[in-house]
């Protein structure tokens, strides 16, 4: 393993260590973070919604933008007003 | 802050889909768990995002289906490894930036010497040099108590040497040996029974006799040599059979008359350079020197070779900044032919430069007296070649030297 494994491999257990699970947390009114993602369903400005390992999650609001993507964890900025869970059926 | 570098130094690549392929690209990224940041939607409908340059090709992969994806910039140390890996300069430039990083902390790059006056700088540096103290030397290996100690003990020229590091700089500071003062007469030890005679005819004007019988009084007229001040002191028990030894000291000012004589020939023969010829010049960095230039041949006969090292200054004549001295000389060695030319001096001139020559010899010659009054006749010599002054200055000075009293000469 080069330098170059070594520091993606410390990013990447910084990253598991942080995505252990489903979870979710948000920073005042513009970003949400999700954690344990597994499938982006729906992507607009209005709505997105993230299959997870315990659900679908769905963040509503506007002007939404999934910033990045880590780990397993979804980070969603914009002005957010609801989020939501959808049992799987 | 450690990401950013983090991502400097793995490179990475910025994408860019229609906004109607970005759900399906995001999702293929989410389902193979390749990480992505910065993404953002223009308001031409595009949607843009980045990626580590390593997972390009997985990008490119995953999305295959979707036409839109490409590749928008890639940014990075590998990009740019790989966009200027045909420039030569570049590596080299880097080298020679870590060369100097490193020689920058472990190596001497200048040196300066203080409390100096009879030695010169060149002289000390050269010997530090011998010792392997000079500039371009590796301060890790310098064992700067050694190197000091050595010095004293092979040169007799300083009596204390200190060489102190402050960086990179090395600070040498001396102390000369004070010079064995020449006498005519060799003063006695410490204790050693002596005499104060006189060292030039005078007459007294006052002393003062903290040991030792003086032997003249003031007003008296004595001839050099003359007895001044007895090591030979009779005891007061019994002054007339009985004495004892000791060491004269005191000091005898006398009335004295000097003498100083300058001429300076109107004609004058001098040296003066006829033709040079530059024979070598030469790049010095620390220790390390590269020849320039050689001029071929043999140095023709009757020239003579002279050297000239200069020290590059940055900021040498700037107003506000203050110079820095760098490690780098350039060296320049000359041939200069000279010839003899005869100079004619005017006879203001001639006067000007014996006046020049009779007070640079005043101070010299008269430096510890006090001169009570002088006469001065000048004028050309009687064949008229030459410009002459005399002086005769009446001062008084101490006039008494130390010399020792050989015990057999008391029989």
């Amino acid at each position: 393993m080069g330098w170059k494994g070594i520091a993606r491999y410390a990013i990447q257990a910084k990253q598991d260590l942080l995505a252990e699970g489903t979870g979710i947390s948000t920073e005042g009114r513009r970003r949400v973070l999700v954690s344990g993602c597994r499938e982006l369903l729906t992507y607009t400005e209005t709505l997105v919604r993230i299959r997870t390992e315990d659900g679908v999650v769905a963040v509503k609001g506007t002007g939404l933008t999934l910033r990045a993507f880590h780990g397993n964890r979804i980070l969603a900025e914009g002005e957010w007003e609801a989020i939501m869970r959808e049992e799987l059926q | 802050m450690i990401a950013r570098i983090v991502r400097f130094f793995l490179g990475s690549s910025r994408f860019v889909c229609p906004e109607g392929e970005l759900l399906g690209v995001l999702d293929a990224l989410m389902r193979a768990e390749i990480p992505y940041d910065e993404m953002r939607l223009d308001t031409s409908g595009y949607g843009h995002f980045r990626v580590f340059l390593s997972d390009r090709e997985r990008v490119r992969a995953v999305c295959a289906d979707y036409s839109g994806l490409r590749i928008e910039a890639e940014s990075g140390l590998p990009h740019l490894l790989f966009r200027y890996r045909r420039r030569l300069g570049i590596p080299v430039g880097a080298f020679l930036f870590g060369l100097l990083v490193w020689m920058s902390s472990h190596v001497i790059w200048s040196m300066d010497v203080k409390g100096n006056d009879t030695v010169s700088d060149v002289v000390i540096k050269e010997n530090l040099e011998k010792l392997g103290c000079g500039i371009g030397s590796y301060i890790p290996n310098l064992d700067l108590w050694q190197v000091c100690n050595r010095y004293l003990l092979l040169n007799d020229d300083l009596a204390f040497i200190s060489v102190n590091m402050e960086g990179t700089v090395a600070h040498v500071e001396v102390m000369e040996r004070q010079a064995k003062q020449s006498s005519e007469w060799e003063p006695s030890d410490d204790g050693a029974p002596s005499n104060l005679v006189a060292a030039r005819d005078g007459q007294i004007v006052r002393y003062e006799v903290s040991s030792g019988q003086a032997s003249v009084k003031v007003h008296d007229v004595v001839r050099k040599g003359e007895l001044l001040v007895s090591g030979v002191v009779n005891t007061k028990k019994n002054p007339d059979n009985t004495f004892r030894l000791e060491r004269a000291v005191g000091r005898v000012y006398a009335r004295t008359k000097r003498q100083i004589s300058v001429s300076v020939p109107l004609k004058q023969t001098q040296l003066v350079p006829f033709r040079e010829e530059t024979l070598e010049r030469s790049l010095i960095f620390f220790s390390s020197s590269l020849k320039v230039f050689k001029k071929g041949g043999k140095i023709p006969t009757g020239y003579d070779i002279i050297t000239e090292k200069k020290q590059w200054v940055l900021f040498r004549d700037w107003p506000i900044l203050s110079p820095v001295s760098l490690p780098i000389f350039s060296e320049r060695t000359v041939g200069v032919y000279r010839k003899e030319q005869t100079k004619t001096l005017s006879e203001e001139e001639a006067k000007q430069e014996a006046y020049a020559k009779l007070w640079a010899e005043h101070e010299k010659v008269l430096q510890d007296t006090e001169t009570v009054r002088y006469e001065i006749t000048e004028g050309l010599s009687p064949d008229g070649s030459a410009y002459e002054i005399n002086m005769w200055v009446e001062c008084i000075e101490n006039i008494a030297v130390e010399v020792p009293i050989q015990l057999r000469d008391l029989g």
